[in-house]
């Protein structure tokens, strides 16, 4: 089914939205958990909560890529999840929340996550295709560099080469423009 | 800027970048057709008759990868799912990252810097050894170095070797012995190594050794540049790749290899290409700018690809 028919089924709260979205982006979103995660359980918890919370949200929001908001949504969902489960076993030892999304905790961090976002959006279009799609497996999805060789037709080391190159020239990008990281 | 640090702004990305990068994940995670064997025979008979009416795929060895190569970016991913789902979800992967259909521009081919190893590390937790070779050694400089790549609840490292020579022979040494391996002489004779750029590595993990790449880059008459990498993947089975292509052909090396060379012209006019060749366990490629069919023909020749067999 296409990603719009299924949209319209979230919009006139047809419950087949739910089953069809699972059958076509809930392999995706066990991945993406998944690598987060390292747990299957954890993952297909996290992935059932990202479908219903797209059924949740879809009537109020009408997301531009039905992928890439179900994405975003499994992906925030098992960071939250990953915070919990360190939380409780590890609690007071060291910190392995830094894989979450800081929140903004005002406007002027707000604005200053909007500005960050527009340079590092502006910084990967100057990329060759090849270097975005490494950079978003990596860093997004979570994929390890010979996940990511595998489906690309290179080797592990030029995808690893090639991340820490982009990853010097995104810093000098940033610094470039006044934003440290 | 550490990993976390990147995956931290990664979750800033537009949905492009999302959309694009999800559409090139392997086949595996998909979700499985299960169907009697003949049904699955029929459904793979019925791919091979559209395969062969649409598109172009490159002959190979039984163990070799097949590359297919399409027209449309929704023509290889309907027949990487549709050999997918002929064999219940393994051994093909949609690699469509040559997409000529984006109008993107490929970047010309820069000879690199020499590769230094000191500031790479800053990359792991421990190094075990960082040594500078001599020239009795062949070699310019060595790391072995470990990180702790545990995630969430799972324990796991990741220990890194690797060497920098000002040519392949330096390195070559290191190759496994059990391996099959190349004949470089011809390559080291008649071309000139970039120097630095000529390396060995390792990757080990909890489960032992994940792979091991030699790899160099070269320079012919005029502008030729081109790198060569040949890489060890214990415990894999190559897959086949569904790409868009409009430039892919066929070459059978003098000792009987077939290889897929694709073609294109990069952003200032320059002649790029790229050899695929995928057997079990053994990945090889070429890939550079400005060296003639020729040329590049009795070079494949000269590398003895029949050995990765």
């Amino acid at each position: 089914m296409e990603d719009r028919e299924i949209v319209s089924l979230f919009l006139e709260r047809d419950e087949r939205a739910v089953a069809e979205l699972e059958a076509k982006y809930g392999g995706l979103c066990r991945r993406v958990a998944g690598n987060i995660l390292r747990s299957q359980e954890d993952a297909e918890e996290v992935t059932s909560d990202a479908v219903f919370a797209v059924w949740r949200t879809v009537p109020s929001q009408v997301p531009k890529s039905l992928l890439a908001y179900t994405l975003r949504i499994a992906r925030n969902k098992a960071i939250t999840r990953l915070r919990e489960v360190t939380r409780d076993k590890r609690s007071g030892e060291q910190d392995l929340t830094e894989a979450e999304p800081s929140v903004p905790d005002n406007a002027a961090d707000s604005l200053e996550a909007a500005e960050t976002a527009r340079l590092i959006n502006d910084f990967l279009h100057t990329r060759p295709e090849r270097e975005q799609i490494m950079f978003t497996r990596r860093y997004f999805m979570g994929d390890e560099p010979g996940e990511i060789a595998k489906d690309l037709g290179v080797s592990p080391l030029r995808v690893s080469d090639t991340l820490y190159k982009l990853k010097q020239r995104l810093r000098q990008y940033l610094r470039e423009r006044d934003v440290i990281v | 800027m550490n990993d976390r640090k990147m995956t931290e702004l990664a979750g800033l990305l537009d949905d492009e970048f999302i959309v694009r990068a999800a559409g090139t994940v392997g086949s595996k995670e998909k979700s499985m057709k299960k169907g009697s064997v003949l049904k699955t025979a029929l459904i793979a008979a019925a791919l091979c008759l559209a395969l062969a009416g649409t598109v172009f795929a490159v002959t190979a060895a039984v163990r070799q990868a097949k590359i297919y190569a399409f027209d449309t970016p929704q023509e290889a991913a309907d027949a990487a799912k549709a050999a997918s789902d002929s064999v219940g979800g393994e051994d093909v992967a949609p690699g469509m990252w040559h997409i000529t259909e984006h109008g993107r521009k490929i970047a010309d081919f820069e000879e690199p810097e020499p590769i230094g190893l000191e500031k790479r590390l800053t990359q792991y937790d421990l190094v075990l050894a960082h040594r500078f070779g001599s020239t009795e050694d062949g070699w310019n400089e060595m790391y072995t170095a470990r990180k702790d790549t545990s995630y969430g609840l799972i324990r796991d490292f990741q220990q890194d070797t690797r060497y920098v020579a000002d040519s392949l022979a330096g390195v070559e040494f290191l190759w496994p012995e059990n391996v099959p391996a190349l004949d470089f002489s011809r390559l080291e004779s008649e071309y000139r190594a970039v120097a630095g750029n000529e390396t060995f590595f390792e990757r080990l993990d909890r489960n032992g050794a994940e792979m091991v790449v030699l790899s160099g880059t070269y320079r012919g008459e005029g502008d030729a540049i081109f790198s060569v990498e040949l890489s060890y993947y214990p415990g894999r089975k190559a897959r086949d790749q569904y790409m868009v292509s409009e430039d892919l052909t066929e070459y059978t090396t003098a000792d009987g290899v077939v290889v897929a060379i694709d073609e294109d012209v990069t952003v200032s006019g320059r002649q790029a290409f790229w050899v695929y060749f995928d057997c079990g366990e053994l990945s090889f490629s070429v890939y550079g700018n400005e060296l003639p069919a020729g040329e590049l023909h009795t070079l494949l020749d000269s590398f003895g690809l029949s050995a990765l067999l």
